[in-house]
């Protein structure tokens, strides 16, 4: 027996799923603008913009990155509702710009339709950069580094992905969807089962009572829920194969999303956040044995 | 307590330089300078932070130039960045945050720093005040947030005392927090500055409630909010 360890993976690649909605939680600790540049992910018919009230944002599309159009913008008091953006011209660059207040966190998440679609998808990496103001500095739970945050072999409680209760009035649940690192040898071995795994906890503001969870949700099928508790636990799941075949191949494709849950009165105080530290699947398989050549 | 903060910064530095030099690099070697020689947020992530890795003069020659995958790069480095985290959480065993098994903790620490940061917030903003339930009497048929020159304490809507209050009628550490994260709201409508002091404006209506002895405010001599995310 062995253990192959699939990390999550840098990769733009698009969201599986259109519907639910997923969503990205972007924590700063500056008053600034952060831009993302998307190359161009062209031919599109729409685009769209969630966030959550706290920020206000831009979408602009360039062919040289340098000449900006805006495309659409809205500030504090408009965000929240989705706004649809159906536009002919295609662009090389599309970016947006999220400006959130010094100490603020928003949630925000860009989405495309392709050219012949008919449900949005989420879009996510890009390059991130800051622009303009003091102190501009990334947190490390954003759209493009997200992954970053929960790939380490050695758990690691600094970083996270998390999902804030605060200014939610009721419940909610956010994800991400990550590939994972790639096995490239086609012949390693029999795989035996696979197993979706992660490291989280909850964390109770205020007078909260309520319980956040963490769902696993394998190539579109929920595979496990969680309810979450106060202390850093590792949870996992078997993946069927009826959900990813016992091959590579499948392995290779596995696109996993996490999602995690949280609480809120609306106000700052009373909410329960998820935590996420660690994330990754592991793939238990039969090493294929090489025979051994004798010489004489 | 500023080791244990400079540790967690420089490591987080530390791992947006390494996703950086995992996304930029197309060579172990290249990704491996990149990562150590990398400024992020004005932290040194290399030599110059906290965390002391790789040694003082590194041959960087002893590292692949072959252009390999982004997976290979990843694999590449997380014998640092593990590093980095070990000598993280040893930095807060030295201080002393230690758990059950004796392994330096973060979460010993951030409960620690929490109760620390809520000591200075009452020292620095003292306040007083009971709660009369004016939200359930005087200010019934007037939500605290249609109230003359009121912020509903907890929420858009009205005042939940109830939630507040954790079944005490005393001021209590619910209603600092909540003046803190006016102040770390740093929201025009929730604050002021006097004396160069940014201050929460009234939690209760005049004559109602919890408020902040103004007079007595003193600058928090450290940053209150350190924590993002928790």
């Amino acid at each position: 027996m062995a253990i192959f360890y699939g990390r999550p993976n840098y990769d733009n690649t698009i969201s599986l799923s259109a519907n639910p909605i997923t969503s990205v939680t972007m924590n700063t600790m500056s008053n600034d603008y952060l831009r993302y540049v998307f190359p161009g992910f062209v031919p599109i018919k729409g685009i769209r913009l969630y966030g959550t009230t706290g920020g206000s944002f831009v979408i602009q599309g360039s062919n040289n990155e340098t000449l900006w159009t805006t495309l659409l913008s809205f500030a504090t008091a408009d965000a929240g509702p989705v706004l649809d953006l159906p536009f002919g011209t295609t662009y090389t660059y599309y970016d947006y710009q999220i400006m959130i207040p010094s100490g603020g966190a928003v949630i925000v998440e860009m989405q495309y339709m392709p050219d012949g679609g008919t449900k949005y998808q989420q879009f996510t990496g890009g390059t991130p950069y800051t622009t303009g103001g003091a102190n501009a500095s990334l947190g490390f739970d954003n759209i493009s580094l997200n992954y970053g945050v929960i790939d380490e072999v050695t758990l690691d409680e600094s970083d996270y992905v998390w999902r804030n209760g605060s200014g939610v009035y009721g419940a909610a649940t956010s994800a991400d969807t990550y590939n994972f690192t790639q096995q490239s040898n086609p012949n390693l071995g029999t795989i035996n089962s696979i197993t979706i795994n992660g490291y989280g906890k909850l964390i109770k503001n205020g007078s909260s009572t309520y319980d956040s969870a963490m769902g696993f949700v394998v190539n579109g099928t929920s595979v496990a829920y969680f309810t979450l508790t106060a202390t850093d636990t590792l949870y996992s799941a078997t993946i069927p194969p009826s959900v990813v075949a016992h091959t590579w191949t499948a392995y290779n494709s596995l696109i996993a999303t996490l999602s995690l849950s949280c609480w809120g009165d609306s106000g700052a105080k009373n909410c329960t956040n998820s935590y996420c530290y660690q994330f990754w699947i592991e793939v238990d398989y039969s090493p294929n044995i090489v025979p051994s050549v004798i010489l004489f | 307590m500023q080791a244990c903060r400079d540790a967690i910064d420089s490591h987080r530095a530390f791992n947006e330089a390494r996703i950086t030099a995992i996304s930029s690099s197309s060579t172990i070697q290249a990704a491996k300078q990149s990562l150590w020689n990398a400024t992020v947020g004005g932290i040194k992530t290399g030599k110059g932070g906290v965390i002391i890795l790789p040694p003082p003069e590194p041959n960087w020659s002893i590292y692949s130039s072959t252009q390999v995958s982004q997976d290979e790069i990843k694999d590449a480095l997380e014998d640092d960045r593990t590093q980095a985290t070990v000598d993280m959480y040893q930095v807060f065993a030295d201080n002393g945050f230690v758990d059950e098994n004796g392994n330096g903790s973060l979460f010993v620490f951030k409960e620690w720093h929490d109760s620390m940061v809520l000591t200075i917030c009452k020292a620095c903003y003292p306040g007083e005040g009971t709660c009369d339930w004016c939200g359930q009497t005087a200010f019934i048929d007037q939500p605290c947030l249609s109230a003359p020159d009121v912020i509903s304490a907890i929420s858009e809507l009205n005042c939940r005392h109830t939630e507040i209050m954790n079944g005490t009628w005393e001021i209590d550490d619910m209603v600092y927090l909540i003046g803190m994260s006016r102040i770390k709201s740093q929201d025009p409508a929730l604050t002021e500055v006097i004396d160069g002091i940014v201050r929460p404006i009234s939690i209760c209506p005049e004559g109602h409630g919890f408020h902040i002895l103004q007079d007595e405010v003193t600058e928090p001599p450290i940053d209150l909010f350190f924590w993002t995310g928790f």
